[in-house]
This record gives C-alpha cells, structure tokens and sequence, in this order.
C-alpha cells in the first residue's frame, strides 16, 4: 500500500504539469518519466495451469483450460480469440477480480495474493464502466479515494489524467453524457490515475467504430508506456491485435502463447489528444 | 412475441415483477379487509342493536281502541312473533308494614303481565331476589317499603280501597325508561326519570284489582300490546331502520288509529345507523390512506424499475420495435402483476377476515360479498395499469431513445416545488380545518327519529389535502438537503464512510429523486401508523374514561333514595380485600331559580383517589385548577354551562339554590358562589347539575347522608370485588362496575367497535411501513447493482460498498423517521379535532401507543438497514457475474 501511494502522489504531483503539457498535444512524451528500473525476469503476473469452471456436474462449463502464462513489465500482448472462448474470464482471473477452480496464479512483483493487488493492477472493460451518478471527474478519482487519498488530492490527480487523455473539459459530464469513445478513454484516465504496474483491457474496442478503436488503443499503449506496465488487450480486432508485439490466442478456453509478432510499437509520437 | 416477453420477465425479473404485485396485493388486501370490517360491523351493529331492545314495540291501545281487535291486527301484522297484552295502571301509592314500621310511597305504577311475560321478553325483567313469577316488585320500590319476598303490600287506588298483594320476588327492569316511555309523544315530551315505584302483577291479580277503575277512571287504566318480531332486517343498520319505522307505520294504518307503536326497535336501530356513518367515516379518514399508502407503494416500486424498463423500450426502439407493441408488452406486463396482485389481495384479505372476523368473506350476504370483491380486484388492476402501464405510455410518448437510455439524469425543480403547491396545500388544509373543527361545527347530522342521516364530507378535505401537502413538502425538504445541502450531507457522513463521505453524497445528490421517493414514502407510512395507532389509542382511552364517568368508578355503590348512609360507611367499604380507595359522594336535587338539578357534593381535596377526572370535564380551567378552586371556599359551586348561559354568572357570584332540609323536608335557601363550569361528572346526568363541597351542603341541609360510595380497585377484577361488596352491603344498595358500563358505550350511539379495525390497521401499517423501507431500499439499490459491481471490479472492499449503501439508507430513515414523526403528530390533532363527534367524552390529551410506535419505527429502519446490508452482500457475491456486464 505505501509504494502505491508513493506512486500515486507522484503521479498526482506531477499532474499539472502533465495537463500543461498537453497543450502542445505531445501527450505522455512531454511528461517527466516515472518508469522505475526493473528487471527482465520481473513477473508482474504468472499463471500455471489455470482453470475455470463454471457450475458443477453436467451443468458445468470450462470457461479457462490450464492457462499458463506470464506477464512481464513493458509485455504488450494482444489475447485473441473469438467471443466466448474464455478470454474475459482469463482476464479476470489475472486482475484477481476471479479466483481460479485449479492451477496457480501468483503476481510475484505485485503481490502476494489478489487481496494484495489495489492499485497495482487495472482493468478497461469492454462497456464504459462508470458509475453513472458520478461526474467524469468523480469517477476518475474514485479509485484514488477508495485507496484512502484525500478527496482533494485525488480530484487533482484526476483532472491531471483527465488532462493527459485530452478530455479536460469533460470532467463535470455525467457519464450518460459521453459518446462511447470519450466514456472509453474517460476509463483509461482512471487507470492511468491509479498508475498500476499492470492494465488489463476487456475488448476495450468492442463497442467503438475504427477510428476510435484506433485512438483508445494508442492510449492504452501510451498509458502503459508511461507507467512502464504490462498491457494485455483481449480483442478479436486483428487491427487492434497487430498494433502488440505479443499475441496469444485462446480457443475453447486454451490459451495458445506461443504466437508472437514482432509488430513494432512506437505510438509515443503519435498525437494523443 | 408478448408471450417471449413475458416468460423472460418472469424467469429474468420474477422478483420485481413479485415486489410490485405485492404492493397491489397490500391495496386490495386492506381495502377487501376493511370491507370484510365494515360488513361484520355494520351487520354486527343491526344484530347488536335489535338484540339490546328488550321488546321490540309497545302497541299503546288508545282510549278509543278496543285491545282485543288491535291485539289481533298486532298478531296478523307481518313480522310478529308473538304479541301479549299488558296492563298499565296508575297507584296512589304503596305501603308496607315491615319489622314493626310502615313505610309508604308516592304515586306509582302497576303493571299487569301475561303468565309467559318474562320467558317471551327474558331480558325486560331481572330476578334480584326471590321467584320470578307472582307479585314482583321493582328494586327501589323494595328498598323504599323495606320489604323482600313473602312480605304484603298494599297497592293504593285512586278511589277505592288498596288491593293487598304477597310480594314474590325482587327484581330489576334493565329498560325500565322505554318501558314507561309516553307512546307516540315526542322525544322532548318523554318522561325525564322513570317511576320509583313500580309492582308487577301476573294478569289476572291486575284484573281483579283494576277492572273496576279501568271502568271509572280509564284515564288511570290502559293496555299496552307487546310485541317480539322476527328480526328479518337488513343487515345494514340504515336500512334495518327504514323497514322498522315502515312495519310500524303500517301497523298504524291497519289498527286505524287504535294502535300507536312505540317502536323500540326502530329507535334503537336509529343510534345503530349513525353508528354506521360513523363507522363510514372512520373507513374513509384511516381506511383509505392506507390503501392509497400501498398503491402509492406499488407505483414506487414499479418506478424503481423505470429506468430498466426505459432501457428496454429505447433498445426496442431502436430495433425497431413499434410504440404500439411496446405498449402492448407494458399492458401485458401490468396484467400479470394485476392478477397476481389482486388474488394474493383478495386471498390474503378472506385469511385475515377469517382470522379476527371469523368469516373469510369481504361482505355481509353473498351479493356484496360478491360485489366487493370484484370491486377490490377492479381496483387492483386499475391500481397495477396505472402504476405501470401510464409511465410506460408517458415515456414513449415524451422521451427519445438516447434519454430512455440515460439513467440519472439532470431534471429540473418540478413544477409544484417552483410554484409552491405544497405550501398552498397545507395552508388549505390548515384552513378547511380551522373552519370545521369550530365548536358549533358538527360532522355528522343524525336528526332523532328522522330518517335522513348526512355526514359534512367537506371536513375530509383537511386531512386529504394535508396528506398531500406533507407528502410535497417532505419531498420538497429531501430535495433540497440532498441537492443545497449537499456538502452539509458529506460532512455528516464523514464518521460513517471517511473520505468518500464526498462522493457518497454526490452520488445521493444525483440520485435524490430516487432516495427522496423512498424517504417520502417512509415518512407517509410512519405517519400513516402513528396516525392511525394514536388514534385508536385515543379512542380506547376516551371508551374508558367514558365508562368510568357513566359508572363513576372501578365499582360504585349507590344507596337507594331515600336512604341515610353516613360517609363512614366508606371505611367498612375500604375493608373489603381488594379496595384501594373509596370516595363518598353526596347526591342531592337543588332549585336553581325553578329549575330542579342534580348536586353533587364531594371532597375536593381526596375525590381523586377514587376515580379520575379529566380537563375535558371541565371548561375554561384544568381539572386539578377547578378542585382547588373548591376547596379553596367552602360555598363554592361548579355549575353547567347552560347554567352560567341562562342566569348570566360571573366568576364569584353569589348563587342562591333552595336544598331540602334534613330535619324540616323544606325547601330552604342556601347561598354558594359560582367558581367553575363542569360538563361532565362520575356518575352525573348528561344536562345540568351542579358539583360542590359535601362539608358544606352537610351543614347546610343538616345532613351527610351519602348517595354512592365511588370504589377503586387499583385495576383488579371489578366484578369479584363487585360481589364481594354486595354480600357487605346487601340489597340495601346497588353495586355496579365499570365493566357493566364498557358493555353500555360499546353498544350505544356515537360508538363503533374499533378493536377489529385497530388490530387490521396496525397490522397493515405496520407492514406497509416495513415495506416502504425494506423493499423501496432494496430495489433502489439493486437497480443500481451496476454502479456496485464498478466499485467492486474497482477494488472496493465491504467497508467502502457498505458505506454507500448504509449513507443512502440512514438518510431514507432519518428523514423518513422525521417526517413520519412531524406529520404523524399533525394529522392525528386534526383527526382526533375533526372527529371529535366519535370520542366521548372529548379527549383532553391523545395516548400515544409508544411501544407499538417504537416497534413501527424500529422495524421501519430495521428493514431499511437490513436491505442495505442484504443488497450490499448480494451485490459482492454476484459481483462475478456483473463483472461480465460491465
């Protein structure tokens, strides 16, 4: 908990600055890094023969067949595959929203049980997931609040990613009031306001037309970049899979890691307002 | 396409569909209850009413008449059951010479009656002492000759010689008032006491000593046909009424004037069908709120589920679904929760009619059981279209696909709140009020002998109006907190939620149409118990303080006239086991001018210990105020508003009454002095009468004789200690209890029998209220289990979900709590006002039921916190499930 508020306050410190930046519509380059150096063989997650089922008895259904994986800082992986083949419940399990029925599933560089894991993982879902009767703002701050900052503090911290996402002005918006891109990138302000070592997004595209896709994509990119954290993006776009470097496949709830592709990933120049 | 619906609806919504049926099972089942109430009442007081006649007519035979031929028109009159005739003879007077003395009366009266008499009219006649046939002779008039069964006495004839007769019982004639009543005169003409002195003669004694003088004097002998009907009436009280008065008047017509009846009947049915009105009134002032309570319910649960239903529709529509099959989809929606509703009503209705009732039907025949219960199932399809089917249809009419999809929402103030209509409401309420709860103001018009009967139903607009104006302005300072006193709000939640006290009172703010329709709805169900609950706690005092005044106290012992008992004979009372405390109380007739009344001669200073006196007993000072001002002067004297009206009193002036004098039987002057009105006394008439120091009248009169002796028995069992008393003091006097008397006011004008209804309305508005707080909190915050699985999927923990959840319910109980509590005391003043004609005495303060209201708020609250917690917990448990949602 100390090193995530440790983060957080020198995130929301450096705030301003970031939202000053932003006016020159150089996006996260302009911002003074915060990567802390870490180690190659550093997991931010590891799986082991991961499994999730659903029901019992003939009603039973495997949503995840002995996933074993890793997730290291600086990973971008795009999880492919097509709808219900277990990618979401994957994802849950490693966000440690969900616990698995058998295998191992540790985060050795984040913590020492899901319990343990606030702040240092976050997930985009596929819908815009904020709470409706809170304004932009309040919702971007509202993991920082449930961390224990200051109401004030975190209303900085949250106009300060807000800023960076160039989308300032849509603070005082109900969510109601947003168009599925900005509620999308409005969910990508509140993870890059908790800074987290590791983003899990669930088809963050799914519900956006190309353009926007492309633009929530190359935030996601860019927040990871910035945080140097680990990004895995569940998507069946092959537009969006080929913008990773790594990408796995997952079928009838088996996950397939051997797929690479040495897609380059330099998004920091592009334009993120 | 409608049937698809319908089976996701129940198989995806099965719970919500549920809550709002239950809401309209809650309306019809209080409606069909109160009419099940109402039925059994109403035909209770029919039965109730004819049962207390002891003889349905007196056919008085007019001098003109001849007896045979009217009692045959009587026998063929349809309806009768039997009719005897009975002989009515004026005495000169009655002596006895018993134990060495004599004791003569004054003029009396001597009634003949057929050997059957007592057995076809058993409740006219009462054995004290001795055989039931034979010479009887009434109570006073034995204690007055000092004479019991075997002794002679002689029956005085205007003319002639007495007629000698063996006494061979005592008894008591319980209606001895209509017995004597003046046939056909009007109610003014009516004798103002019955005779003391009254013989029963068996028919053929009365023949032989009146024969002759019927012949010489007929003014002094008369014949009078009694009559039993078979009491085929219907069974509501008004109509029972009609049918007697019609039976009698036809009776009339076929005797051709020789035959007026004295209907008995028909006058007691009278009181009964102003009973009913009363008890009408009583439906429409606690019977209807409720119902009204719980299809307001109904309609809040089904807009707890309006922005789903929104949601639904704007995706239809944007599927391409008409308006018309949409709202084909809400209609049939609405008539699943109708008929689920309005059956579990109607079951849950006939269970509790069968429960307390003993009958499980809504009505008194079958036909209006039949009607009211299609009437109640009517009301709670109407109830469910309207609670779902109008919204749906506003909706689609008014609002676009991107607002059905909006769930918050930014709305402006509301009409009413910008223009006020909630303060103007409350000032008409408040003015209707004041101008029917003036003193001269009467609610309902009840004219004796008339069969007309009209209630003023403008009085009901003070309460509905104020109804309506609490539920806006309650809803307008919910509003307001949740909106202006927004930063107010976080700072009282800072103990409970910590930092987020902010954004929890946000997401109130944003929600506060939500969490005010639920505060609202609280507060009206509070206040419809504590309402409700005072109310007939107030009624159940004033029934008591009502039969300890016409009783005078626990158990009262009254002297008969004429007897000297001393106020020592008060100590040998207090020695019977059980006694807490005994209270002389003198009995005289004083002239006021040449106006006789009752005196009362009491002990200010010790009156209280014996029975208890209410300020409404007296005017213009407190009860305790109007006791010290007696003993503060020996001369001092209460007297009867009509009293201080007709003689034009002022406070400390000298009154001048004439008092019989113990040692002289004259008439003498003594001077007291005007300190107080009193309206009401133990034990004294309804008219004028006079109360004053019993010292002083003793010294006055030179006598202390007293006229009862007033018995409290600390709440024990009266009648044991009744008749332990009487084996003390024999046939000498006459004990009676406060239960005799309970058994008088709950048959008697202006009365109802509230238990039924009490035990119905706690019951619903107890459940009414628990509802409103548990299932209003509940399906608020599962419609936003969205907003919880975010926080959820955003790592909140228990503490933090809690702490919304709990923030939104304490402020529904508070200000529930507050408004239930503020109106509740408001609308019961004016019921309590506004219906003073159903209390008797008038109350001077309301009994508030503190451990009902306390259970009625605790459960209130309680089920508003637990279905915080429960959602809350359900919320996590099913967060996995949501999470795919998201």
């Amino acid at each position: 908990m100390a090193r995530r508020r440790d983060n957080l306050d020198e995130h929301s410190a450096e705030g301003g600055a970031a939202a000053d930046g932003l006016a020159a519509d150089t996006g996260f380059d302009q911002r003074p890094a915060t990567r802390q150096p870490t180690r190659d063989n550093e997991l931010l997650a590891q799986c082991d023969g991961v499994s999730r089922t659903f029901g019992t008895g003939e009603q039973a259904v495997v949503a995840v067949h002995s996933a074993t994986c890793q997730i290291r800082p600086g990973d971008r992986i795009a999880m492919m595959g097509p709808s219900g083949s277990g990618k979401s419940t994957l994802l849950h399990l490693i966000a440690g929203l969900d616990s698995p029925s058998s295998g191992a599933l540790t985060w050795p560089a984040l913590a020492e049980s899901a319990d343990g894991l606030f702040g240092t993982v976050a997930v985009v879902f596929q819908g815009a997931s904020l709470m409706p009767p809170l304004t932009v703002l309040e919702n971007v701050a509202f993991p920082l609040l449930l961390g224990g900052m200051a109401d004030n503090l975190a209303q900085q911290s949250a106009a300060a990613a807000l800023a960076v996402l160039g989308i300032g002005e849509l603070g005082a918006r109900l969510p109601e009031e947003l168009s599925g891109g900005q509620a999308q990138r409005a969910c990508v302000a509140r993870v890059l306001a908790s800074a987290p070592r590791l983003i899990l997004a669930d088809e963050p595209t799914g519900q956006l037309d190309h353009a926007a896709a492309a633009h929530v994509i190359d935030v996601l990119i860019q927040a990871a970049d910035h945080l140097d954290a680990g990004l895995v993006v569940s998507t069946h776009d092959p537009v969006v899979a080929e913008r990773l470097a790594i990408r796995w496949r997952m079928r009838d709830g088996v996950l397939d890691t051997r797929t690479a592709a040495a897609v380059p990933s330099n998004t920091q120049d592009q334009d993120l307002s | 396409m409608t049937l698809i619906w319908l089976r996701g609806l129940l198989v995806r919504r099965g719970g919500r569909l549920l809550a709002t049926a239950v809401g309209v099972a809650i309306a019809v089942a209080l409606l069909a209850s109160l009419g099940a109430f109402f039925a059994a009442s109403r035909a209770t007081m029919t039965q109730r009413a004819v049962q207390s006649v002891a003889v349905d007519w007196q056919v008085e035979v007019q001098p003109h008449g001849s007896a045979s031929k009217v009692l045959n028109a009587v026998r063929a009159a349809p309806g009768t059951t039997t009719a005897l005739p009975v002989g009515f003879a004026s005495t000169t007077g009655l002596g006895a010479t018993t134990a060495g003395t004599t004791q003569t009366t004054g003029p009396g009266d001597v009634l003949g009656l057929p050997a059957n008499y007592t057995s076809t009219f058993p409740t006219a006649v009462r054995v004290l002492a001795g055989s039931s046939s034979g010479v009887l002779v009434a109570q006073q008039t034995a204690a007055n000759l000092h004479v019991a069964p075997g002794d002679k006495i002689s029956i005085g004839r205007a003319g002639m010689t007495p007629y000698r007769v063996t006494v061979a019982g005592v008894v008591e004639i319980p209606q001895i008032d209509s017995l004597f009543q003046n046939v056909g005169a009007p109610p003014q003409s009516q004798p103002t006491a019955p005779p003391d002195n009254v013989v029963l003669l068996p028919a053929t004694s009365f023949h032989q000593a009146f024969a002759s003088l019927a012949k010489s004097r007929p003014d002094l002998v008369r014949t009078q046909i009694h009559v039993l009907l078979n009491h085929t009436l219907p069974s509501d009280p008004a109509a029972a009424f009609t049918s007697a008065t019609a039976a009698a008047n036809n009776l009339e017509v076929a005797t051709s004037g020789a035959g007026v009846v004295g209907n008995n009947v028909a006058a007691a049915l009278d009181s009964a069908r102003a009973d009913a009105l009363y008890s009408q009134i009583l439906f429409l002032f606690l019977g209807v709120p409720g119902a009204l309570l719980a299809a307001a319910l109904s309609a809040a649960v089904a807009d707890a589920g309006a922005v789903r239903r929104r949601r639904e529709q704007a995706l239809l529509r944007s599927r391409g679904v008409a308006q018309k099959q949409l709202l084909r989809l809400v209609q049939a929606e609405a008539a699943v929760v109708a008929v689920i509703g309005s059956t579990l009503g109607l079951v849950a209705a006939a269970v509790i009619g069968w429960a307390n009732f003993g009958s499980a039907s809504f009505g008194a025949s079958t036909g209006s059981t039949l009607v009211w219960g299609v009437t109640c199932f009517v009301i709670g399809v109407a109830v469910a279209l309207a609670v779902i089917v109008l919204p749906a249809r506003r909706d689609l009419r008014a609002a676009s696909v991107t607002q059905g999809m909006a769930t918050v929402g930014r709305s402006a103030r509301p009409r009413w709140m910008r223009y006020g209509i909630d303060v103007v409401l409350l000032i008409c309420s408040l003015a209707i009020f004041w101008s029917t709860s003036r003193t001269t103001y009467s609610l309902v018009l009840a004219p004796e002998g008339v069969p007309a009967i009209s209630v003023d139903y403008w009085a009901f607009a003070g309460p509905a109006l104020l109804w309506l104006a609490v539920a806006l302005i309650g809803w307008r300072v919910s509003d307001l907190v949740l909106d202006r006193g927004r930063p107010a709000v976080a700072r009282a939640l800072v103990p409970a939620v910590g930092n987020l006290a902010p954004v929890v009172a946000s997401s109130m703010s944003r929600q506060r149409r939500v969490i005010t329709r639920s505060a609202v709805l609280v507060g009206l169900a509070l206040c419809f118990a504590i309402s409700t609950a005072t109310f007939n706690a107030t009624y159940r005092q004033q029934a008591e303080v009502d039969a300890q005044l016409t009783n005078g106290a626990d158990v009262t012992v009254t002297e008969s006239p004429g007897a000297s008992v001393p106020p020592s004979q008060a100590a040998t009372l207090a020695n019977v086991s059980g006694v807490q405390a005994v209270q002389p109380l003198q009995h005289r007739f004083a002239y006021v001018g040449a106006d006789l009344q009752d005196l009362y001669g009491i002990n200010p200073g010790t009156i209280t210990q014996a029975t208890s006196l209410q300020d409404a007993y007296f005017q213009g000072a407190s009860a305790s105020s109007m006791l010290a001002r007696l003993q503060a002067r020996p001369d001092a004297i209460l007297v009867s508003a009509e009293t201080v009206n007709d003689f034009q009193l002022h406070l400390g002036d000298q009154l001048n009454l004439r008092l019989q004098d113990a040692q002289t039987q004259r008439y003498t002057n003594v001077t007291f002095h005007y300190v107080g009105i009193v309206n009401e006394f133990p034990t004294a008439p309804k008219d004028s009468f006079l109360v004053a120091n019993s010292s002083y009248i003793a010294a006055q009169t030179g006598s202390n004789a007293v006229g009862s002796f007033l018995v409290d028995t600390g709440g024990q069992n009266a009648p044991s200690l009744a008749a332990a008393i009487t084996r003390v003091v024999g046939t000498s006097a006459q004990v009676t209890t406060i239960n005799d008397s309970r058994g008088l006011v709950g048959s008697s004008l202006t009365s109802v029998d509230l238990s039924g209804l009490t035990r119905l309305e706690l019951g619903f508005a107890l459940v009414i209220a628990a509802a409103a707080g548990g299932l209003m909190t509940a399906l608020g915050l599962t419609e936003r289990r969205r907003t919880l699985s975010i926080a959820v999927a955003l790592r909140a923990t228990s503490r933090q979900l809690r702490s919304f959840s709990l923030g939104e319910s304490t402020f529904v109980a508070v200000i529930g709590l507050v408004l239930g509590l503020a109106a509740g005391w408001g609308l019961t003043q004016m019921l309590v006002k506004v219906l003073t004609g159903v209390f008797d005495p008038p109350p001077s303060q309301l009994a508030y039921p503190w451990i009902y209201l306390a259970v009625v708020a605790a459960s209130a609250a309680g089920a508003i916190v637990a279905a915080a917690l429960l959602t809350t917990r359900g919320a996590q448990r099913h967060a996995q499930a949501h999470l795919r949602e998201l």
